[in-house]
């Protein structure tokens, strides 16, 4: 081993997928190192190449479909790049340890989480039975699972999503690796939970002297975590430096990009004689729990219980949650997908009660944008089809060219070239696909649009000009919006009002810059400092100090209390 | 779980009350069996003798009812052709089968699983190739034809084995290979498409990246997963199966159940063909049982569900 | 051309296919000999290489083999067709039905399904035929009866699918009736999958036909079917191999290819290999 010199050291690697004419350059001629128990940020949006090149470490790629033209991949001075597979073994998951996006569904669904553990430490250890259980149960307390003992023996279904991630650091920190390489390790889980794995995983590193590998599309973990970044796009590696250069001073356009990337701005102000929209009292959800042999109705599940809210013209309210708040069912409700109880009113009309066929023409003032765009769209129908659908539905304009028109204006007034649109949905990227779904709900001219999730699915870049489109057109038309969100960041950049939700039902309220500057329950502040402690500070850091009672600086999440917060994370 | 296996247990005997009362609709519809049963110069009164002994004058849901009180004590009536009690016929036609039918599935796994788990782990090199190929060939071979061929083959032309009968060793060999090359073609692919499916998970690739052995995480981790949905085709594949064996016993004149079964079916026999299709029914909600409980052992989900 | 169909496998199902319609259309016109003709003295000739002659050889009676299989196609064909789209539309209609409605309705149609698949099956076409007669509708109806599980789970599996799906979601939401949203949604997704499960399936019914034909319960002689052309061979396999050898060949070919042509028909449907 080199004394002294970089743990990892990667130079002109490059990748490819396939051969001959279906060869694809995914990575070109990428460099870069890691010292012992330094942390890289590797950054980028879908498709940039950091995965792969995650993944190339560790010579994990689908060999022989994946390839590398070029490069050299150097850990504690051996050769990786083509080692034989049974050196390459002994390095994965004992010299380099790697976890994923997906922690639910790295674990193997049908071993316990113990058998999970005990492998990797007899496979290079060769640990015997108990020996391995016993340094098992080390590593969960390690990584904070609560109630380790019966953990060992849990399977991962019944975990909940940041569990499973700490038993993946357990099972990647198991054999004292001097690497960790984490791809996306917190983007599936939840904003609070997020925050506490990425305490953890500075914990340890600190702890283990451990040096990090850290792929991400989020710049504002980086920015925490990193000592140095490469920023990558299209496969290659545009710029690198320390954090705290690159980010004071970005050089490299696609960077400045990125950072720009943030959603910003204001909402637009709502005129206080705007006439509401919509107005609901009191809604409510239940969901029976069956048990027993003839399942019987034994309970049920409050999904939203009592939550009240109106819309104005011209107004957005964000509804804020975590998963499992709430907030969707919420929006359903609102629309009428489902019925619960309580009253709305649209207009000032009650339509409560009113039978679903009576209801179907006035479905065309209030509509629905969806999160994921690819399941939105009908894979099977061209764009002028999708966004034509609302019109033959209502009887809107003559078929023909008078409807062509209006497809037409709604598709330019989203940016989507209308030339395109004879073409299939699998034709587009992931942002134009929501402009498509934006697009197939603005040609009805609705007064309401409730919008669930509709930028979570996308890249931070793309995110942003979906809120700039959002916001113009809600400032051309004064379109109601309902805006449901986990992210409070594009939450504050569009909301003039905000609902917090957990477990069903309103935990604070408020118009949006006063509920940001100074949120009072317990509840929306630990939701705000997890979301926005990773922002650069002060910054936007509303006064925690002083100004409320109770309302101490938390303590930096490093150091996350004892047994991790349930109620989030619990399984 | 406790729920499944009581609604599947309740299902046995619903099943069968429904299939039996099909059949004997059936054979109600299709007409008079006492007429076939006598010669073709019997007089009326014969016939209508004949009827009264075996209860064909009384209304029909007064038979099927006396058929199914009888049926629940294991009383089918007696066989018209070789008057013995029905059931007796074919409880002594079930070893062969469950010979016949345990050969050729023990055959086929013992061929399918390595070939479709290396033809997945290999996709589309040589063991792939031969994987498909044979699967195409045994699902498109007719098993009547298979069989012809091999009697052709090793009974005429070599004189190595029986051509049939049951009884000495090799006179199993013939049909349960061509029982099994037919099983083994399903199963082959059922294997092959669930294993490729199990490998392009996420939790495989944490096995490779934990520095695992090929085998543990082709053996342990991919088959531990693709065994589930490998049974589950594999118990929804049993009704394939009994008609391989019907045919099979066919060809290779093998004393079993579906032998039994088509000879009483040919001969009017009608006490025997309710009793054999009442002792099918019975074999294939057994094989579900079985795979049910199957899943309990296999998958931790459905265990503590 | 799409790359789906420039495999050999695609080719060679598409060919076979082609061929076995052929025949079943032409039969009269490119036969060489009349299926039908006995020929005492003509028995068990053996296959020659002449056109003119019996290229395949000849039956027990002297009949020519060759003609036989190419009138035997029709057979294969009819039920095959016949039979498949009786139980795609059977299959169909209770997948949709089970799954628009869900709930009891729903569970007890597919409870029916899982029964059917438990179900000795083979008896009860046996059972049929034997005492219905074992006439071409006969075979039809009761290999039709057989096949419907696999539409009906895939027309259920859609349905729900669907119905939580955003887009159909979003069509409600956007006011669409149910009919519109059967027609608009469910149908278009519906035709190809069952296009393609049908073709797969039209091997399987072809099978079963020979099977029903060989233990004599099948269409009734003298009208030649490959699976009684087996049958009839069989007792003079030893002294007459060809009589056995080229029926059963037609049969494998014919399902082979019918599943190639399934396995393309699913490729071209599929969007992500399109």
């Amino acid at each position: 081993m080199a004394e002294g010199g970089p743990l990892l050291s990667v130079r002109d690697l490059s990748v490819s997928f396939g051969s001959g004419a279906a060869e694809v350059r995914a990575v070109e001629g990428v460099s870069f190192e890691i010292g012992p128990g330094e942390t890289l940020g590797l950054v980028g949006e879908s498709g940039s190449g950091k995965s792969v090149t995650a993944l190339s470490v560790p010579q994990l790629l689908p060999y022989p479909h994946a390839r590398h033209p070029s490069g050299s991949i150097r850990f504690e001075g051996a050769e990786l790049v083509g080692a034989p597979e049974h050196r390459l073994q002994r390095i994965r998951g004992n010299r380099i340890g790697m976890i994923f996006q997906e922690p639910m569904s790295s674990l193997n669904p049908v071993m316990t989480v113990g058998e999970q553990i005990e492998e990797v430490l007899q496979a290079h250890q060769g640990l015997d039975r108990p020996a391995a259980r016993e340094r098992a149960l080390v590593l969960l307390r390690r990584v904070r699972l609560p109630e380790p003992e019966r953990r060992l023996r849990s399977y991962p279904f019944e975990l909940s999503g940041g569990q499973a991630q700490r038993a993946m650091i357990a099972v990647a920190l198991a054999n004292d690796p001097r690497l960790l390489i984490a791809d996306e390790p917190t983007t599936a889980l939840d904003v609070t939970v997020q925050a506490q794995i990425l305490g953890l995983l500075r914990e340890l590193r600190e702890d283990l002297g451990l040096a990090l590998m850290l792929i991400t599309h989020d710049l504002a973990i980086v920015r925490k975590m990193a000592d140095r970044v490469c920023v990558m796009q299209g496969g290659r590696i545009v710029e690198t430096g320390s954090t705290a250069a690159l980010f004071a001073d970005p050089r490299h356009p696609y960077t400045r990009m990125l950072l720009a990337a943030e959603p910003r701005g204001a909402p637009v102000p709502v005129p206080a004689e705007a006439p509401v929209v919509l107005q609901a009292e009191g809604l409510g959800m239940r969901f029976p729990i069956r048990s027993g042999l003839l399942r019987r109705v034994t309970g049920h599940v409050q999904a939203v219980r009592g939550v009240s809210l109106s819309v104005r013209e011209g107004q957005t309210v964000g509804v804020v949650g975590e998963s499992g708040s709430g907030k969707t069912t919420l929006g359903r409700l609102l629309l009428r997908l489902v019925d619960g109880e309580g009253r709305i009113r649209f207009d000032g009309a009650d339509i409560t009660g009113r039978p679903r066929r009576a209801l179907r023409p006035m479905r065309r003032a209030f509509q629905i944008v969806f999160q994921d765009p690819v399941s939105a769209l009908s894979p099977r129908m061209r764009v002028e089809e999708i966004v034509g659908e609302g019109l033959r539905i209502h009887g809107i304009g003559a078929p023909g060219p008078d409807r062509t028109a209006r497809i037409e204006a709604a598709l330019a007034e989203v940016g989507i070239d209308p030339a395109t649109r004879r073409r299939f949905p699998h034709e587009f990227s992931g942002g134009q696909r929501q402009r498509i779904a934006i697009a197939r709900v603005l040609v009805l001219k609705p007064r309401l649009i409730v919008l669930d999730e509709p930028t979570s699915a996308l890249d931070r870049s793309v995110q942003a000009q979906i809120v700039e489109l959002l916001r113009d057109l809600q400032a051309r038309h004064g379109i109601a919006y309902v805006f449901i969100s986990h992210d409070l960041a594009v939450v504050r950049a569009l909301a003039d009002a905000v609902i917090v939700m957990k477990d069903g039902t309103v935990v604070e309220s408020g118009p949006a810059a006063g509920l940001f500057a100074r949120p009072r329950h317990p509840y929306t502040r630990s939701l705000f400092r997890a979301a926005f402690e990773l922002e650069p500070e002060p910054a936007d850091d509303p006064p925690q100090g002083g100004a409320l009672p109770g309302a101490a600086p938390g303590p930096e999440l490093a150091a996350p209390p004892q047994p991790a917060p349930t109620g989030t994370e619990g399984g | 779980m406790l729920r499944i296996l009581l609604f599947r247990l309740l299902q046995v005997p619903v099943v069968v009350l429904v299939v039996s009362f099909i059949v004997f609709l059936f054979l109600t519809a299709s007409g008079d069996p006492v007429r076939l049963l006598l010669p073709m110069e019997a007089s009326d009164a014969d016939v209508e003798a004949m009827r009264r002994t075996l209860g064909f004058d009384r209304p029909f849901l007064a038979r099927y009812g006396e058929f199914l009180l009888g049926a629940v004590q294991g009383d089918f009536g007696t066989s018209l052709r070789l008057r013995r009690p029905a059931i007796d016929v074919v409880l002594d036609a079930l070893p062969a089968t469950l010979e016949l039918a345990g050969a050729a599935l023990l055959l086929a796994t013992l061929i399918s699983l390595p070939l479709g788990i290396m033809a997945a782990v290999r996709r589309n090199g040589i063991i792939d190739w031969v994987a498909t190929t044979v699967s195409v060939l045994g699902q498109s071979m007719p098993i009547f034809w298979l069989g012809i061929l091999m009697i052709l083959l090793f009974s005429v032309t070599l004189g190595w084995l029986p051509a049939s009968g049951r009884g000495h060793w090799t006179a199993l060999v013939m049909p349960a290979v061509a029982l099994g090359w037919y099983m083994n073609a399903l199963m082959a692919r059922m294997t092959r498409t669930a294993m490729v499916e199990v490998l392009g998970q996420p939790y495989i690739r944490t096995a490779r990246a934990k520095g695992l052995p090929q085998r543990r995480v082709v053996l342990v981790h991919a088959f531990g997963n693709a065994r589930i949905p490998i049974l589950t085709v594999w118990g929804l594949q049993a009704g394939a199966m009994l008609t391989g064996t019907v045919i099979t016993e066919t060809v290779f004149t093998w004393p079993g159940l579906g032998r039994a079964s088509i000879y009483a079916v040919q001969s009017r026999d009608y006490p025997v063909v309710l009793a054999s299709i009442a002792l099918f029914t019975l074999i294939f909600l057994v094989i579900n049982l079985l795979v049910d409980l199957l899943y309990f052992v296999l998958d931790p989900r459905v265990r503590r569900a | 051309m799409p790359r789906s169909l420039r495999n050999p496998k695609a080719l060679v199902g598409i060919a076979i296919v082609l061929a076995v319609l052929m025949a079943a259309g032409l039969a009269d016109v490119i036969s060489p000999h009349d299926p039908f003709r006995q020929s005492l003295r003509a028995r068990h000739v053996a296959p020659e290489f002449d056109l003119a002659g019996h290229f395949l050889g000849t039956d027990h009676v002297g009949r020519d083999v060759l003609s036989r299989i190419i009138h035997g196609a029709r057979i294969s064909v009819l039920v095959g067709l016949a039979a498949v789209a009786l139980s795609a539309v059977l299959g169909m209609l209770i997948g949709l039905v089970a799954g628009y409605y869900g709930g009891f309705v729903g569970a007890f149609l597919m409870r029916t399904a899982d029964i059917k698949l438990a179900m000795p099956m083979i008896l009860f076409a046996i059972a049929w035929i034997a005492f219905f007669g074992g006439g071409l509708v006969s075979v039809v109806i009761v290999i039709g009866l057989w096949g419907w599980v696999p539409y009906a789970r895939y027309a259920r599996s859609l349905v729900v699918t669907l119905r939580e799906s955003q887009f159909v979601e979003a069509s409600v939401a956007m006011g669409a009736s149910s009919a519109a949203i059967m027609f608009r949604h469910v149908a278009p997704n519906l035709i190809g999958p069952l296009a393609v499960i049908a073709t797969l399936q039209m091997g399987e019914a072809v099978l079963l036909e020979s099977a029903l034909s060989f233990l004599g319960l099948g269409v009734q002689a003298p009208t030649p079917t490959w699976g009684s052309m087996v049958a009839d061979g069989r007792s003079y396999v030893d002294s007459a191999w060809w009589t056995v050898t080229f029926p059963g060949l037609a049969i494998t070919a014919f399902v082979m290819g019918a599943s190639f042509l399934g396995d393309t028909l699913r490729d071209l449907l599929d969007p992500h290999t399109r």
